[in-house]
């Protein structure tokens, strides 16, 4: 076989093509103005859905926009929510160390759900729960510091307080203290004197941790009354009540005055 | 639904389809009947029409073939005023193109479908294959088959007296000459 460009066309091709069917001019012309006319139409009916689906659209974006507006004010009250559940979750931090840096409570503000949850789960109240504080680490420690951690001593460097001697400057300690019966750490680190601490904040599984105090009742038959307390309920009792205090388990109150 | 117009060159659409059916159905009349069939059809059913698929020409040429199949399913009335859709320019062309009928009117069904497809509708034989769900190299080797039926047909056809319907020739004259 010849290649392709050197292939003659079969005569009968030809004749074929050649012999080629054409329509009259007549019946051509009455066949494209019909066409041309359902084309006509055909292009505003187009042109009537393009409108239409342009409306839809319109109405389709205008819903949606109000829908989000929705949606957003319903984001800003679950995030309202939130973080009303994370100030909650913020409690004190003790930070014992050579500076004896005493953090007020500043909990990181938590926006999120999910972090919340965390954060509640692992937060506790400290205030009360001083024996489990945690150990010094600054080389000072607590007996060699007069100020707290909320004080600045003028005359000391960044990163130094006054120490027990008037004029002596110790360099600030950090410390971590147990947020008590819960499992959340009282970061407390003091820079100039100032403690922040990552607080421990209640949780709502915080009041399941009951705190055994001893209520002083002032009688002289029942001087000593055991309380169970939540520890923020504790908290409270004991700021106003100076005399009671805490015992470490039930049952464990002086029978005497 | 049709994005895409499918009527955009109606001039060259009708030209292959007619010629297309033409060369199916042999004479003028029914030509431009089933012709003017399918652009009604493919008008009715336009949203139909889907370009991923296809050119329109291919679409439109799917619809012609099952109005062809239509009309020869149909009782033929008219078979003595039959014109023949070649046009009579000149006597021997008339002679030559009634011949070329003739031949093709012996061929089988299939060999004329191809035959219009190919030289009629003049879609190439990729296109064809894909019209009638068949591969390329068939497309191809069916159409060499039916050439050579359609020159031996045409040899035949030479050596024997031919009838000349001149009554429907005047007729077409006639109407041309309107």
């Amino acid at each position: 076989m010849p290649p392709i460009w050197k292939r003659r066309r079969d005569p009968l091709e030809n004749l074929l093509r050649a012999s080629r069917p054409e329509p009259r001019s007549e019946f051509a012309a009455s066949v494209l103005a019909r066409l041309e006319g359902e084309r006509a139409r055909f292009r505003l009916a187009g042109l009537r859905r393009r409108v239409l689906i342009a409306g839809f659209v319109t109405a389709l974006a205008a819903g949606a926009a109000i829908a989000a507006g929705a949606t957003t004010t319903l984001a800003s009250s679950v995030n309202g929510l939130v973080q009303v559940a994370a100030q909650g979750a913020n409690g004190n931090g003790n930070g014992n160390g050579g500076g004896n840096g005493n953090g007020n409570g500043g909990g990181t503000t938590v926006t999120t759900t999910a972090q919340t949850t965390t954060a509640a789960a692992t937060a506790v109240t400290t205030t009360t729960d001083t024996p489990k504080g945690g150990a010094p680490v600054g080389p000072t420690g607590n007996a060699q510091n007069n100020k707290s951690g909320d004080e600045t001593s003028p005359s000391c460097p960044p990163g130094q307080n006054d120490g027990a001697q008037p004029g002596v400057c110790v360099p600030n300690g950090s410390g971590n203290g147990n947020c008590g019966d819960n499992q959340g750490n009282g970061n407390g680190s003091n820079d100039n004197g100032f403690g922040t601490g990552n607080g421990c904040g209640e949780s709502p599984g915080d009041h399941q941790y009951a705190v055994t105090i001893c209520h002083h009742t002032g009688s002289d038959t029942n001087p000593w009354v055991e309380l169970t307390l939540s520890p923020e309920g504790a908290a409270n009792h004991l700021a106003n009540h100076p005399e009671d205090f805490i015992v470490g388990v039930p049952d464990n109150c002086p029978s005497k005055k | 639904m049709a994005d895409r117009d499918p009527f955009a060159n109606a001039e060259e659409l009708l030209r292959r389809v007619y010629a297309y059916v033409a060369y199916r159905v042999g004479n003028q009349s029914d030509a431009e009947d089933i012709t003017s069939e399918t652009f009604e059809r493919a008008l009715r059913y336009r949203d139909g029409f889907d370009e991923r698929k296809g050119e329109p020409v291919a679409w439109l040429l799917g619809i012609a073939r099952n109005c062809v199949y239509d009309a020869l399913l149909r009782p033929r009335a008219r078979a003595a005023d039959e014109v023949p859709a070649a046009q009579p320019d000149v006597e021997a062309e008339v002679v030559g193109k009634l011949a070329l009928m003739e031949a093709l009117a012996t061929l089988s069904p299939s060999d004329r479908e191809l035959l219009a497809l190919r030289y009629g509708a003049d879609l190439s034989p990729r296109e064809i294959g894909r019209l009638l769900d068949h591969t390329r190299n068939a497309v191809d080797v069916a159409l060499s088959r039916a050439r050579t039926r359609l020159a031996a047909a045409l040899q035949q056809s030479e050596g024997q007296p031919r009838t000349i319907d001149v009554a429907g020739l005047l007729t077409d004259l006639a109407d041309r000459a309107l």
